[in-house]
């Protein structure tokens, strides 16, 4: 469908998903608080995806963009407000852009209705039109350069300066117009270069002021920020617009009545012409001249490359011991600086796969936003600590997770504004999305002011749901009975919404997060709201373990997941509801017998008096893994057991040893889940 | 019963006296048999992973995949390493024989084979030297949802 080499494409596709992200990004920015920063970007981005689909031939895109640009354009001068309905106007163009941009990527036509998004878009322009004629109606004041000013101008250009035409409104009710544009003119000369004014300072002087003020001033950059903010301090004065000073189009774009087609190219003119735009410069020359992209796929292999080398410094280690003294000192030498600079490069590799958080919580004030839309609820999203950086492979898969207890929060956590507000809470809902470091992990909280989980309700949905029995129910715990909705095939909600709520998801959740070697806990308190904070491991490739032996086979345990260490003897273990449990320090802890677990031929003899046990903890729950042997620690590098072999109970991936075998990585996670649901199907078969 | 005029490149093992024959562009390697460790509650012809140069790969056993009898290893025993969804997976077969380029039309895709194993695995026989080759349906041998010994 188009003409282009897979390279374009790739970097077409790269450039247009970075540019998507921001508009979005920017769109909703623009229903909080529509400045001008904002306004900038997201014209910016509109601009460039506007350009590069226009050179691929993808017409449509490129024409919708152009309309977008339009009506952006008419928010940045200042002749249309921004409405929620705008919003949805420009978020479903986004969608349509999205679409378009999966036309381009696999080459099949979408059934995009752009035509309802013109008719749509064109309706604020003739809204817009109208009230912008109204304030406008009246002509911004000029008048010609002197020599000196010019070569002022000309001058400034040259060391890379902007020259900005800044029009000021007055108020009509001011009784001191004259007096307001003379601190007009001191004000913004404490900002910048003021070349000269409409009215002059003289004719100011000389209180020949009517409503409107126009200041020719020099600046190092675009922004309109300072100069607002210099503008707006001072009492019955707006800040109209702030544009390049264009010489030349300076008697005719000094004209406010310009038909909507006239602002459109004096737009295209600004925002093609290089010195106007400043900020994406100065960040792409920051880019192309120290960084470069490199597909995640390439850190992969370096790191693996880094696993060999950690392989062989063992192997190193292990000929070592073989050789005569001499020899084995100088070896351990260089073995240890080979160890020392493998993890300096293992560290290195990692911090180049670590990327903000941002990434994905870019995408959550849109999900918010849409299922507050379809839930009827008021939501404020809160979004912190999004310069937080996890490793790529993490973020990756956390994004879903996360979407997940959002949308969680927003559908059954937040309730209906009417019932908020007869309860005393605000009528808006808030929620808070956090990311932040706590010792060496990352913690991502989801937090809502809502009515808290009903841990009775919970009782009896699960109670109805056959996952637990009324006695069973009864005996939990409040933090057992929070537990209840991670089970698969549980649901609260009394009625089964869009969103979320189908009773899949939260289980799902849970196990996502599990299998990152995450946990997700949840605190909540009736009538006050709910947290579920997520923590994850700052990195999963390569981790300390523990390494054990059971029959003939090697495990490795996470030494992340280990509290404890010891020898227990026969004696101590209990048998309750059909199962081993150890009495220890007053706590009773389960236990596995790996061997039975995973079916692992006994190895001959009678069963020892006394046995190792790894004492394993995950989110608060603890049990304990019977081994045969302990065979020490160390660091291993993850590598994933692939998906032919489809999931294995207790596993997460395997490891390669020093000798070129195999070892395989428990997930303490799974075999806890495991326990506990063994445990319920005992109860329910017992009572 | 099709016939085409182009010709295939086969990679021919042997499992007991049967020969079997695949399309050698289906196929990675072939290995000698490394450590391989077992890998617990997974389906019954997966025989474990083993490491092919720092990537863990699962292995499986063909004889149990096309429930056939079990044997030892022997020093013949290779691993052939074929693709599934861009993963390698291996097989272990008895030995592995040579590489043919036979004409397309020598492949018969019969209705009915009078074969030692059952039909689902088998795309078709060749008759290769006087010799009768099996020609092994790789996606079927692979199948990722194949749960039982057939």
């Amino acid at each position: 469908m188009f003409d282009v080499s897979p390279e374009e494409l790739k970097l077409f596709l790269e450039e247009t998903d970075e540019n998507l992200h921001t508009l979005e990004e920017g769109i909703m920015e623009l229903e909080k608080s529509p400045d001008a920063e904002t306004l900038n970007r997201v014209f910016r981005a509109a601009h460039t995806i506007k350009g590069s689909s226009a050179t691929l031939g993808h017409q449509r895109m490129s024409s919708l963009t152009h309309a977008m640009e339009n009506l952006l354009d008419r928010l940045r001068k200042g002749t249309l407000t921004v409405s929620a309905e705008m919003i949805d106007t420009l978020l479903a163009c986004l969608d349509a852009l999205r679409a378009f941009r999966d036309e381009i990527a696999s080459g099949e036509a979408s059934d995009v209705r752009d035509q309802e998004l013109f008719e749509r878009m064109r309706r604020f322009e003739n809204t817009g039109t109208a009230a912008g004629n109204q304030a406008d109606a009246g002509e911004w004041p000029d008048g010609p350069l002197s020599e000196l000013e010019r070569a002022q101008i000309s001058g400034a250009r040259a060391e890379g300066l902007l020259a900005l035409d800044v029009r000021v409104q007055i108020d009509p009710h001011c009784v001191m117009p004259s007096v307001r544009a003379f601190q007009l003119l001191l004000a913004l000369a404490d900002v910048g270069q003021v070349v000269c004014s409409w009215p002059s300072q003289a004719e100011i002087e000389a209180e020949q002021v009517q409503d409107r003020v126009r200041v020719l001033m020099l600046m190092p950059d675009a922004n309109p920020e300072p100069i607002r903010q210099a503008v707006e301090a001072i009492t019955d004065l707006k800040l109209a617009a702030c544009i390049p000073y264009n010489e030349t189009g300076s008697a005719s774009s000094a004209h406010a009545q310009e038909t909507p087609s006239q602002a459109d190219v004096r737009s295209e003119a600004q925002d093609s012409g290089k010195p106007q735009s400043p900020a994406p410069e100065r960040w792409q020359s920051g880019r192309s001249g120290r960084t470069v992209r490199v597909d995640v796929e390439v850190l992969d292999e370096l790191m693996n490359l880094v696993g060999e080398l950690v392989m062989d410094r063992t192997r190193l280690m292990q000929a070592i011991t073989q050789a005569d003294d001499r020899l084995a000192e100088t070896l351990t030498g260089i073995a240890a600086h080979l160890g020392r600079t493998t993890s300096n490069l293992q560290d290195v590799i990692q911090k180049a796969r670590m990327q903000p958080i941002a990434i994905q919580f870019k995408k959550f004030p849109r999900v918010v936003r849409d299922a507050a839309q379809k839930a009827g609820k008021e939501v404020n999203l809160i979004i912190r600590g999004e310069e937080t950086e996890l490793d790529r492979s993490v973020i990756e898969e956390i994004g879903d997770p996360i979407m997940h207890i959002l949308r969680n929060a927003v559908d059954h956590g937040l309730e209906p504004p009417e019932e908020r507000e007869r309860i005393g809470k605000p009528r808006t809902g808030t929620v808070i999305l956090e990311a932040a470091h706590e010792d060496g992990a990352i913690i991502i909280s989801i937090r809502d002011d809502g009515r808290g989980i009903d841990l009775e309700k919970v009782r009896a949905s699960a109670v109805k749901k056959g996952l637990i029995t009324a006695e069973e129910a009864e005996r939990l715990s409040d933090e057992e009975a929070i537990s209840l909705i991670w089970k698969p095939g549980f649901s609260t909600a009394d009625k089964v919404s869009e969103v979320s709520g189908r009773g899949v998801g939260l289980d799902v959740v849970h196990r996502s997060i599990e299998r990152l070697g995450g946990t997700v806990t949840v605190l909540t308190e009736r009538g006050k709201g709910t947290e579920f904070r997520i923590r994850l491991l700052l990195t999963l490739l390569i981790m300390r373990a523990l390494h054990v032996q059971v029959g003939d086979r090697h495990f490795c345990i996470p030494l992340s997941d280990v509290a404890e260490v010891d020898c227990i003897h026969r004696d101590a273990v209990q048998r309750a509801h059909s199962r081993s449990v150890l009495a220890r320090r007053g706590e009773i802890t389960p236990l596995i017998w790996l061997r039975d677990f995973f079916h692992i031929p006994a190895e001959s003899g009678p069963d020892a008096e006394s046995f190792y046990t790894v004492f394993a903890s995950r989110g608060g729950r603890r049990v304990g893994l019977v081994v045969d042997r302990l065979l020490g620690e160390g660091e291993v590098v993850i590598k994933p057991l692939g998906s032919y072999i489809g999931e294995v109970p207790g596993l997460c991936g395997a490891t390669l040893l020093g000798d070129g075998g195999v070892a395989l990585i428990l997930d303490v996670g799974a075999l806890l889940h495991q326990l506990s649901m063994r445990y319920s199907s005992k109860e329910c078969e017992d009572s | 019963m099709t016939k085409t005029a182009s010709s295939i490149q086969l990679v021919i093992f042997r499992l007991g006296s049967e020969l079997y024959g695949v399309d050698v562009h289906r196929l990675r390697e072939v290995t000698p048999v490394l450590r391989i460790t077992p890998v617990p509650l997974t389906r019954a012809f997966i025989r474990g992973v083993m490491n092919l140069r720092g990537r863990v790969i699962t292995v499986i056993d063909l004889r149990r995949r096309l429930g056939l009898e079990e044997v030892p290893d022997t020093p013949e025993t290779r691993i052939v390493v074929a693709e599934v969804g861009g993963e390698p997976v291996g097989m272990i077969v008895d030995a592995v024989q040579e590489v043919v380029t036979i004409p397309q039309e020598a492949v018969l895709i019969p209705d009915h084979l009078a074969a030692p194993i059952s039909h689902d695995c088998i795309s078709g026989l060749a008759k290769i030297d006087n010799q009768l080759v099996i020609m092994l349906d790789l996606d079927a041998v692979l199948l990722r949802e194949a749960h039982k010994v057939v």
